[in-house]
């Protein structure tokens, strides 16, 4: 109820604040600026109660606390609202001659609507009938923000764990949602941010096609059809999440100079300016991918300042120090917490020059191994060709290749390729705008900072898939003005074929559930039920070789403490267990005994130890009971 | 008080308003009396020089050509890639399954 009240009170704030202080700006850009707002005072009260934690000026966040923040600020906001001045009769009319441009969309754009929405409501079902789902979700970052939450910290609780020490703006939304104790809610922190991912979209591809609104509808259908967005909107992952703020922070800044000619030009732009780094600053928050991406936002951005008002000119020193503070606001915290913790502000990043190990951390590849993404492509050479591929080497039961991490859909791979050799075109014959040339330009050097630095992983060039998107809308332009039946008639017969294939997916698991009555979330998990009635606080260790099980022996009511695989030494010693008071060893073995787990538990089976065994999702659980010591005490973190 | 916005929208061609489009978003805007409004936006969505003759533009004659590439990109995908032919194999298992 704490985090209702709290995400209430904060959406209606921005919204106030969006409206009452932005009154030059259009819809989108409205929209925009309110749900980063919302974002932020969402935020970043968790971020500075959670420094009083870690300063140890207070024992543990407490939601109801929390939630007290943004309705005084709401109140404030509303009285501040009805004194403020009331919009300049010049920005008025701005906004209405830019709104005005409305001409009705033609059917075949409605009609990629309609399929769209169609299939998103497909997994919207699936997921409101089942519960989250997604390796990666499962194995850490749901654990990580259920592991805040029963601990009322967000500490680094162990630094051998690299996945303790990521950042995680989006997992205080998910740990908000799971407080709510329907974890199914989760994912809505994914669909908050597609929207932002389509608004943002639209607005660039507004500026490159220079305000042709079917093109940047078409652009932002052909965005919104990739399976890995759409497939990242109803899971646990983070991507779409760091993606969409980074791409409004584009969006932003393209508007900074919207309300030139104003009275208040200067106060626009620079709330412009902050509202763009602000954006830049969650999507840092986000994850370590996204300071590659936030260096080259920073880097444009002073470019662009400077030239526009000098490099010693007092315009450009305002504009920077806004720039600088609103990235830092949403993103210090994590940089904090490292250096609390280690001393490495970049933690769990390793920072290495040449062979030197500057800062201790993990390198990039002990968190994603190099060779992960070469399942993607049966030779590296294919990557050139993998929208029209789409090769994935282990698909798994579902068979369709498209999933969180792959998969870019048919009308990506009809229009975006084509349309990005096109904007090529353009820029070399001087066709192009500065907008779109600089685009396509950050375009290239990021794509090869992609191959380079960033394990080719798909879901990691997020950024740059959305980008590629945009810079097809002169593409799209050229092709609905002079061949708008054939354009038409290929974006509809593309947007059908992806995500027919896409809704598959949540389709044949509803139907599994149809058929096998397997609604309870120890069937669809495939745990034993007996975990859901274990008495709140039980500690369970994960040794199955199971995953996902980070997360799901927390149980129905999210009420079991689960150490989780990736904290687990090997071997597991009786003083592990008795320091982090677990009552159970859970372990898991295949239908023919052998175990799938990889940690030797000698030393804690070798007494006479009680175990529960019992059959679950194809594999024989054993719970293991410990033993407490006689002078152990309850005393749990 | 239209000549000029229209003038504008005479001149404006291909890359923002189709010429039909803007004209009816013209006479929209004179019903309304907002000539202003008229004028800000023919002026700053799309005026390009009168060089670019809507009928000389390379463009036009590309686009046949970027559609027809368009079409053999997606049939490729259609036919190389996998995405298809994982989802009638998936399909053809989830129904023998449903058989059983």
């Amino acid at each position: 109820m704490a985090a209702i009240v709290y995400l209430l009170a904060a959406a209606v704030s921005a919204f106030v604040w969006s409206r009452a202080a932005l009154p030059w700006i259009t819809r989108p850009v409205r929209w925009l600026s309110g749900m980063l707002i919302m974002s932020v005072l969402v935020l970043l009260p968790v971020q500075a109660l959670a420094t009083l934690e870690l300063l140890r000026w207070i024992g543990a966040i407490h939601l109801w606390a929390l939630a007290t923040v943004p309705v005084v600020m709401l109140a404030a906001l509303l009285l501040w609202a009805r004194k403020a001045q009331k919009p300049d009769h010049r920005d008025m009319e701005r906004r209405r001659s830019a709104t005005l441009v409305s001409s009705s969309l033609p059917s075949y754009l409605w009609l990629c609507a309609a399929l769209l929405t169609v299939s998103y409501l497909v997994f919207a079902f699936n997921l409101f009938t089942s519960y989250p789902s997604g390796s990666d979700a499962l194995t850490y970052h749901l654990p990580v923000a259920l592991h805040w939450l029963q601990n009322g910290s967000l500490r680094i609780p162990s630094l051998s764990a690299w996945q303790y020490g990521l950042p995680g703006n989006a997992e205080i939304g998910m740990m908000l949602f799971l407080s709510t104790g329907h974890e199914t809610l989760v994912p809505l922190v994914n669909v908050f941010v597609l929207v932002l991912f389509g608004l943002a979209t639209y607005e660039i591809a507004m500026r490159v096609s220079r305000g042709n609104k079917m093109a940047a509808v078409a652009v932002t259908v052909i965005a919104l059809s990739m399976p890995i967005v759409e497939f990242q909107s109803f899971s646990g992952y983070v991507d779409l999440f760091g993606s969409a703020f980074l791409i409004t922070a584009v969006a932003l800044f393209l508007a900074r100079n919207d309300g030139v000619g104003s009275e208040r030009a200067k106060f626009h732009r620079r709330t412009m300016l902050l509202l763009s780094a602000l954006a830049c600053g969650v999507s840092i928050g986000t994850k370590p991918v996204f300071y590659v991406y936030a260096a080259v936002y920073c880097l444009a951005v002073a470019i662009t300042l400077m030239r526009e008002s000098g490099l010693f000119g007092r315009e450009f020193a305002g504009g920077m120090a806004v720039v600088v503070a609103g990235v830092l606001l949403p993103s210090v915290f994590w940089f904090g917490r490292g250096l609390a913790a280690t001393g490495n502000p970049l933690f769990p990043m390793q920072v290495k020059v040449g062979q030197r190990v500057l800062l201790k951390g993990f390198a990039p590849s002990e968190i994603t191994a190099n060779e992960f993404s070469d399942k993607f492509v049966r030779q590296r050479a294919e990557w050139i060709i993998y929208p029209w591929t789409e090769y994935l080497r282990n698909p798994g039961e579902q068979l369709i290749p498209y999933s969180e991490g792959s998969g870019t859909g048919a009308a990506f791979a009809a229009f975006v390729p084509l349309g990005l050799l096109f904007a090529m075109f353009r820029a070399g014959s001087r066709r192009s705008g500065p907008t779109e040339t600089i685009l396509l330009a950050t375009w290239i050097g990021l794509a090869v900072v992609w191959w380079t630095s960033l394990q080719r992983m798909p879901r990691f060039g997020l950024p740059l898939l959305a980008v590629a998107c945009v810079l097809s809308a002169p593409l799209v332009v050229v092709l609905q003005e002079f061949a708008g039946r054939g354009f038409a008639i290929l974006l509809v017969v593309c947007v059908v074929a992806t995500c027919g294939i896409s809704a598959f997916v949540p389709l044949r698991e509803i139907g599994g559930r149809l058929k096998n009555h397997g609604w309870s979330r120890s069937h669809v998990y495939g745990y034993p039920a007996l975990v859901d009635d274990l008495p709140p606080g039980t500690t369970l260790l994960n040794n199955t070789g199971v995953r996902d099980a980070n997360f799901t022996l927390a149980g129905r009511k999210l009420t079991n403490r689960v150490i989780a695989d990736f904290e687990v030494p090997n071997p597991i010693t009786p003083a592990f267990l008795a320091e982090r008071h677990v009552d159970f060893v859970v372990e898991a073995a295949q239908p023919n005994g052998e175990k799938t787990s990889f940690r030797s538990t000698a030393q804690f089976t070798a007494g006479n130890q009680e175990s529960t065994s019992a059959n679950a999702g194809g594999k024989r659980w054993t719970f293991w009971t410990v033993e407490r010591p006689a002078n152990a005490t309850g005393n749990r973190q | 008080m239209h000549h000029e916005p229209l003038r504008r929208v005479h001149e404006c061609v291909f890359g923002v308003l189709a010429l039909e489009r803007a004209s009816r978003w013209i006479r929209a805007c004179s019903h309304a009396k907002d000539t202003g409004s008229a004028r800000i936006v023919v002026v700053t969505r799309g005026f390009m020089p009168e060089a670019e003759n809507r009928r000389d533009i390379p463009e036009k004659r590309w686009a046949g050509r970027l559609l027809w590439i368009a079409v053999a990109s997606a049939l490729f995908w259609l036919v190389h890639g996998f995405a298809i032919r994982s989802l009638f194999q998936a399909v053809r298992h989830t129904a023998s399954k449903l058989g059983h």
